[in-house]
């Protein structure tokens, strides 16, 4: 149905009908309707050594629900994550990502899952991204045996093989030479996939960065390095810890791009850009300018580096999801009443996993000892013939 | 009364003045000596089956190429120096596995500081044998993101000890990985690089890394010695699933060797027989094997029968074989290249201890490098490390004790080396066994400790003071409980020799003695 030349007006009423017949029967389906809709970024990249791309996007109703949908999931999660926490069902440490959803839905929505993802330990959101379950990322963080690493990993040690997901690190920096490595992989089997190894503007300052970043620059490696720079790296504010915030133009001869990490649909370009951009012209760097509205975790309040207003103005004039929820109304490819329930359904989905999660099993004794080695721990030198074995 | 039990390898010739024996273990319920004898063999792939393929390498002690086999084309196999044998393993293992490739600094276009990978660019590629900057922390880093898609990466460390950059990708990525993903992500990983004291290389290269690694859960390590074991195990941590880190010894690159034509895959956990014997189990690694067969020879001309084993295993430890050896002769040294603090032969004692406590005679002796830096003057580096002469002295004296368990009144007993009977028993009924000690003449103390156990598992001990040049006994008893067993009925001469005699209230005594004599 090509409705592109009808204006807006008479569309809405055509759906409008429908749109109430279908809420007042059923669960709301997301829309599929793909008609192309054209948006400004909210503000133009900023290119380093590139030309940055323009920042008209393309994007269609279906994908703007799709964004919606999947950041109010993974903002409902964090929340609950957070109850979790005070409720002492989740211990130790726990990052939340609340915030910064728009880099892991804008950038799932550029990537397959055939591409890499690594990142450091405020990974639930790109868990989900990724084709984790909500039960999975619960039990995970509680300790129990239907998590993602069979609760042996917990909240920084999320993993999705089958998703193209690598983790989930602890030590700050360290998951990026393993990046460098599963682009050295991608390379070496030639399979035109890419790889983007998340890290933070804390993290920015690791040696081991630059020297992933001078291998992957000097062997065409398909890496994308993304820092998600949310300007503080845990109590230290980016002007206090490096010379140089400009995260983007640190590679040098690497070149780089600077995205607004809050609109997912500028996330999304910026990410497609530099897929192609790695595959054919080598490793780029991104720096997503985005922010995180609890502290780093949930032993820090998260207040006293920075102040309550900075957090409730970026709230208010910033949230991602709320960018995308005006850019909805806006089209009016939604009613408000529309996007509420979707995030209801959100909660829903969220308590229903928790519930699932805490009937979950703890691990049983015996996992301790299992999974440290892989089952041929080492080699029996008789068992590799055929013919000479006793 | 008194017979001798061979032992294995004894002859009646003039030469067995000087060899000597203990006497076996015995437990309570049989009297039979049980002597274990294990080889570690690699088995050949397609070969003869179960033909011992390359003899044990007993005379490999110059850590230069030694003129030892001249190459004849009659003989099967063919000569290399260990590096090359390292190489063939690699060069076997990327043909066989595309997945397969190496990294580290110029391993590729220079061939490899050592020359293990000369060749392989030219053969396999810029990507395969991939060239790195010298950034140890983020290629070893690489290597295993690497592994976790599926590649296999072997990753040469220029140094073992440059190593310390990449600790924490060695310790937390490549170890805890597959525990912390549950299972999902596997890291086949091969760290391997040169490590250990070399000549004059100062501090910084000549550290023992194994001692730092062994406590990180997941990873396996190995120690290669000699060009058979060395292409055996590369090529075994190569087809294994887990990290393994893969000790190479600067000062053992050169040793020649013959080793099989045919392809053949050594175990990792297995430890290897180098040289079978009865008085003492020698456990060592690496370099120190060659010191340790050099002192062998001096002690089988001082008349000591040591069995060495190389553990090349240094995790897990290959305890089955270890445990073996010590039961069979109850006394244990380790020697090793590592410091003496948290090193590789405290695990190991401390392994022994725990399990095999029972067998032994004596306390373990472990003879490591000092715990100094490495210093660079020639003659102090020497002091550094365990010498030859240092591991004969420890072994005379790990022999100077004797235990004897359950004494037979059929045999006689002798002190190790000196042909000399220990004991005799002059007589053995249900209510007294008398012991005649036959000592040598010496103006030292003896004290005699007598382990009583029944049933009901309650210990007895006495102490005996005798002072033998008077060659008369001075009682000074320490006794323990002895009204549970009975009591020392007399204390005299028999023959001019001092002796005691026990009242025996109970039958089981007759076979449940043992005695520890140290001189």
């Amino acid at each position: 149905m090509a409705l592109s030349h009808v204006a807006t007006a008479s569309r809405s009423q055509l759906l409008n009908p429908l749109t109430i017949l279908l809420s007042s029967s059923l669960r709301r389906p997301i829309s599929t309707d793909t008609t192309p809709i054209t948006v400004e970024t909210s503000v133009p990249f900023t290119g380093h050594k590139c030309e940055p791309p323009s920042r008209t996007v393309e994007t269609n109703p279906q994908e703007l629900l799709t964004f919606f949908k999947d950041m109010a999931l993974m903002r409902r999660m964090e929340i609950a994550a957070d109850s979790l926490y005070k409720a002492k069902l989740i211990r130790g440490f726990c990052h939340l990502y609340d915030g910064q959803e728009a880099v892991a839905v804008g950038m799932e929505a550029a990537l397959t899952q055939k591409d890499c993802i690594i990142t450091a330990y405020r990974d639930h959101c790109i868990f989900l991204g990724r084709g984790g379950t909500l039960l999975e990322s619960f039990a995970e963080l509680m300790g129990r045996q239907d998590g993602c690493s069979r609760g042996k990993g917990g909240s920084m040690h999320f993993y999705k093989k089958e998703g193209g997901f690598y983790g989930g690190h602890g030590i700050v920096g360290a998951q990026v030479p393993l990046g460098c490595g599963l682009a050295f992989a991608q390379k070496y089997s030639k399979d035109e996939n890419v790889t983007f190894a998340l890290y933070g503007d804390g993290a920015a300052n690791q040696g081991q960065l630059f020297e992933a970043l001078n291998m992957v620059a000097l062997w065409d490696l398909p890496a994308i390095l993304v820092c998600e720079n949310n300007h503080y790296g845990m109590g230290t504010a980016e002007w206090r810890a490096a010379k140089s915030p400009a995260y983007y133009k640190r590679g040098d001869y690497v070149p780089g791009l600077k995205v607004d990490g809050m609109d997912a649909l500028a996330v999304k370009r910026a990410c497609k850009f530099a897929k192609e951009h790695a595959l054919k012209n080598g490793p780029i760097i991104l720096e997503m300018d985005t922010y995180r509205y609890h502290g780093h975790s949930m032993s820090d309040p998260g207040s006293t580096y920075r102040t309550r207003d900075e957090i409730t103005g970026i709230r208010q004039e910033r949230d991602p999801i709320e960018r995308i929820r005006k850019l909805i109304l806006a089209h009016d490819l939604a009613t408000e009443k529309e996007l509420k329930d979707i995030e209801k359904e959100a909660r829903k989905d969220v308590d229903e996993a928790i519930a699932k999660a805490k009937e979950s099993p703890m691990p049983d004794p015996s996992e301790l000892f299992t999974n440290i080695y892989v089952k041929d721990c080492g080699l029996e030198g008789h068992r590799l013939m055929g013919k000479g074995s006793s | 009364m008194a017979t001798i039990i061979e032992g294995i390898g004894a002859t009646t010739s003039s030469l067995n003045s000087d060899r000597f024996q203990l006497p076996s273990r015995r437990s309570f319920s049989e009297r039979k000596g049980r002597f274990f004898s294990v080889r570690s063999e690699g088995k050949v792939i397609g070969g003869s089956r179960g033909g011992n393929v390359s003899p044990l390498v007993t005379n490999a002690v110059a850590t230069k190429g030694d003129s030892s086999t001249a190459s004849t084309s009659a003989k099967p196999g063919h000569e290399v120096l260990l590096f090359e044998a390292l190489r063939e393993g690699l060069d076997e293992e990327m043909m066989r596995d595309p997945t397969v490739c190496v990294m580290g600094e110029d391993v590729g276009h220079y061939g490899g500081s050592y020359k293990v990978t000369k060749g392989l660019a030219e053969k396999y590629g810029d990507l395969r044998v991939l060239d790195t900057p010298i950034a140890e922390n983020s290629f070893t880093g690489m290597g295993i993101g690497a592994a976790m898609t599926g590649l296999r990466p072997v990753i040469e460390g220029m140094n073992m000890g440059f190593l310390l950059l990449a600790f924490n990708q060695i310790s937390n990525n490549c170890g805890m990985l597959h525990y912390t993903s549950g299972g999902q992500f596997k890291i086949p990983v091969v760290i391997r690089g040169p490590g250990g004291v070399g000549r004059q290389l100062g501090a910084e290269h000549s550290q023992r890394l194994e001692s730092y690694f062994q406590s990180i859960p997941g990873i396996q390590m190995v120690a290669c010695s000699t060009p058979y074991n060395a292409k055996g195990l590369i090529k075994a941590a190569i087809r294994s699933e887990n990290p393994v880190i893969f000790f190479e010894h600067v000062l053992l690159y050169n040793l020649k060797e013959r080793i099989p034509d045919e392809e053949y895959v050594l175990s990792l956990e297995e430890a290897e027989m180098v040289r079978p014997g009865e008085h003492v189990t020698i456990l060592t690694y690496s370099r120190m094997r060659y010191h340790v067969m050099q002192a062998a020879k001096t002690l089988v001309n001082k008349g000591y029968d040591p069995e060495v084993i190389d553990i090349r295993s240094l995790k897990p430890f290959d305890l089955y074989r270890i445990g073996n050896s010590v039961r069979k002769t109850h006394r244990v040294l380790i020697v090793e290249e590592c410091m003496r603090t948290g090193g590789i032969g405290a695990s190991l004692t401390a392994a022994i201890t725990e399990n095999f406590h029972d067998y032994l005679d004596a306390p373990i002796v472990c003879l490591s490098s000092q715990d100094v830096p490495t210093p660079y003057a020639g003659t102090l580096e020497e002091w550094t490390v365990v010498q030859p002469a240092q591991i004969v002295t420890a072994v005379e004296q790990l022999c100077a004790s004797c235990h004897v368990d359950c004494i037979d009144y059929s045999k006689d007993y002798t002190w190790p080396n000196q042909n000399k009977k220990l004991l005799e028993v002059s007589s053995c009924n249900t209510d007294t066994v008398l012991f005649s000690t036959l000592l040598p003449n010496m103006d030292s103390f003896l004290s005699m400790q007598t382990d009583f156990s029944h049933e009901s598992l309650v210990d007895c001990v006495f102490t005996l003071d005798m002072n033998l040049s008077e060659c008369e006994p001075k009682a000074d008893f320490k006794q323990n409980k002895l009204a549970d067993f009975g009591t020392v009925a007399k204390l005299g001469t028999v023959n001019s020799k001092p002796s005691f005699n026990l009242n025996n209230e109970n039958s089981s005594i007759a076979h449940a003695c043992a005695l520890d004599m140290s001189l």
